[in-house]
């Protein structure tokens, strides 16, 4: 951050500038759960990046507040968290066997798991509502 | 010359600079926001700023607006430069009418396009207008209509970027969505056509600004908006950030700065990240990370279409556009929403002459009834259409995954790619193992006795002999076959060797993407 003074006729203001080309620290933590120590920092210019409530918005609107809801059909190869358990930002709570992967699905934000809407080996549709956190 | 004339050229600059006054100016400030002139201060190495049309005044007669000024007309347009280069602005100013647009209003903007085009250098707007004025009515609209019009001829010749720093609706929210790259500032800008008043009385279903018109909607739910900046200053850093890699126009290169020397020596942190089990997702962001200067990607559309990545980095000092599949959304499977961000992205670059490198771990097209029903056969087709279009240097990198059609669709060599390099981790088959195994061996595997072990065995199988690169190799569908860890090298050199790439295409009007 620097700070300069614009003086426009006799007015003057002063204003902080952010120099994005330097990496900014945490930028892309809540995209990386699995970052190891050592990789490359990854620096971003949207410091959008981590808002929750903008990775959110991307998904299609969960059917309840706290709904983690599946991205794609598939089935539910495992269930990493029982009700009850209190979760990070990031941290797995399904595996989704989906399209030759085995998808980790990540808690969007931190809190307790109220409800597993689902069974292992249960196939899925879009939007199937996996857990529910509050 | 007389002193008068000399003190009267100060007052009126004095009274044009004041823009809407000092109380409108402080309530601007109170909201934490800049004014237009300071927008582009901001914006524009320090001195450098000529402003056109201080002195233009509104054109309008009716309503009583006889008597009154607009000092501007409402906008701030002129020539400046960022980091030495030439770019030609205009910024709304807010405080004069709200910023609306008047017909001269409309014409300053017109004339600094006109600039733009005529030398060739990149334009930005910085939006912040309550819309059409009123009072001038039919003419404001044709203002509108003059500056759509410009929009649409500087595309593809010179960069156009706008900043969304304000109210942006309506049939205003055309030319930032006829320009390549919008910014949107998070907190007191929206976006929208109709807003929640009058889709209620049209459709009688509530909604809030957050939900159609915030930079938050605009930038993850519509795919709009491709930045989203804390604010001002940040909307205009992020603006210098996104000049940085492109080229002035469409026949200038984009300003590479190639290292003397090129690194070969293998990279161990880059194979590190690659798991061994072929189902475990590989956080394609870290791998771009370990191949780009300084870990540095220019990211575009963050918040929209994760399941693809796009954005603007450097190579040893060569710019490059980078387009990747990202495993750790949606598989990273093609969809109708990342076919439209990568292929707007790939024609972007293609435009500008900015070479292009594909990371390919793409396991397919999303299966699903709405992407059935929303087209994706047309919106796939985009990047087909993209890629096969470009002639800028392509290399593609196909680190594991790559079936069927959205294979080819991520620069395959058969949309001559120049280069297509994989890894021995890489699968390029035309289908998943269970379901080739499935279809090839359907009446031998409903007749065996235990069809369970022979479909095991046949899935082994068929994964041992096709899901590798050796089958495309040996077919001369990829340049060669590398260790993960020499990518950035290999990558590198091959961009070098690709600069005096010149193709030339059939003449056309222009070809028919499908929209």
């Amino acid at each position: 951050m620097k700070r300069f003074r614009i003086t426009i006729g006799k007015k003057s203001y002063e204003v902080t500038v952010e120099d994005l080309t330097e990496p900014a620290a945490g930028s892309a933590a809540g995209a990386m759960p699995s970052a190891r120590s050592g990789a490359t920092a990854w620096t971003a210019a949207g410091p959008s990046s981590t808002s929750p409530a903008s990775t959110a918005a991307g998904a299609s609107p969960p059917p309840q507040a706290g709904a983690v809801t599946s991205p794609m059909a598939g089935v539910v190869k495992a269930i990493l968290v029982s009700e009850g358990d209190q979760v990070r930002q990031g941290q797995p709570l399904v595996v989704l066997e989906a399209m030759k992967m085995e998808n980790q699905i990540v808690a969007p934000l931190a809190g307790t798991v109220r409800q597993v809407g689902v069974k292992e080996g249960a196939s899925v549709v879009e939007g199937h509502v996996l857990v529910v956190l509050e | 010359m007389k002193q008068e004339l000399l003190e009267e050229l100060q007052s009126r600059r004095e009274r044009a600079l004041a823009g809407g006054g000092q109380d409108r100016i402080q309530k601007h400030h109170a909201k934490g926001l800049l004014t237009a002139r300071e927008r582009l201060q901001v914006l524009l190495d320090s001195e450098t700023f000529q402003e056109w049309g201080m002195h233009v005044d509104h054109a309008c007669h009716d309503f009583g607006m006889e008597g009154k000024s607009l000092p501007g007309d409402g906008v701030v347009t002129g020539i400046g430069r960022v980091d030495g280069r030439v770019v030609a602005c205009a910024s709304q100013d807010f405080t004069v009418g709200g910023g609306a647009l008047g017909q001269r209003h409309s014409k300053k903007i017109c004339d600094v396009m006109d600039y733009a085009l005529d030398c060739g250098v990149p334009l930005v707007t910085i939006n912040d207008s309550g819309g059409a004025r009123i009072q001038e009515g039919v003419e404001s609209l044709s203002g509108y209509g003059q500056v759509f019009y410009r929009n649409v001829m500087l595309s593809g010749c010179v960069p156009q970027i706008g900043v969304i720093a304000g109210s942006c609706a309506g049939g205003a929210a055309y030319s930032p969505a006829l320009m390549d790259f919008l910014i949107m500032t998070r907190e007191h800008a929206s976006m929208f056509i109709c807003g929640p008043q009058v889709i209620k009385a049209a459709t009688g279903v509530s909604t809030t600004m957050d939900e159609i018109g915030s930079a938050a909607a605009n930038a993850a739910v519509s795919g709009n908006v491709h930045f989203v900046a804390e604010n001002d200053t940040d909307a205009m850093a992020l603006v210098r950030q996104l000049l940085s890699y492109l080229p002035a126009n469409n026949v200038g290169n984009p300003p590479h700065a190639p290292a003397a020397d090129i690194d070969l020596e293998p990279d161990p942190e880059l194979s590190a990240l690659v798991p061994d089990d072929p189902k475990a997702a590989l956080d394609m962001r870290q791998i771009i990370g370990r191949l780009v200067d300084g870990g540095q990607m220019l990211e575009v559309q963050r918040d929209f279409a994760g399941n693809l990545l796009v954005g603007f980095a450097r190579i040893d000092g060569v710019v490059v556009g980078i387009v990747a599949n990202q495993p750790l959304v949606k598989a990273g499977t093609l969809d109708i929403d990342a076919s439209d961000k990568g292929a707007r992205f790939v024609r972007f670059c293609n435009a500008f002459n900015i070479p292009l490198v594909t990371l390919v771990d793409v396991p397919g097209f999303l299966p699903g009834v709405q992407q059935e029903r929303g087209g994706i056969i047309r919106h796939g087709a985009k990047m087909l259409f993209a890629y096969a279009s470009a002639t800028v240097p392509k290399i593609t990198v196909i680190t594991r995954k790559a079936y069927g059609g959205s294979y080819l669709a991520m620069c395959s060599r058969d949309l001559r790619a120049d280069v297509v390099l994989a890894w021995p981790t890489a699968e390029i088959a035309v289908m998943g193992a269970e379901g080739a195994v499935d279809v090839l061996y359907r009446q031998e595997l409903s007749a065996a006795e235990d069809s369970q072990a022979l479909r095991q065995q046949l899935v082994r199988e068929y994964q041992e002999k096709f899901a590798s690169p050796y089958m495309a190799a040996r077919h001369g569908l990829i340049t060669d076959v590398i260790p993960p860890d020499r990518t950035r090298g290999i990558v590198s050199l091959a961009l070098r060797n690709l600069l005096t790439k010149s193709e030339s295409r059939p003449a056309k009007k222009h070809g028919l993407i499908p929209l």
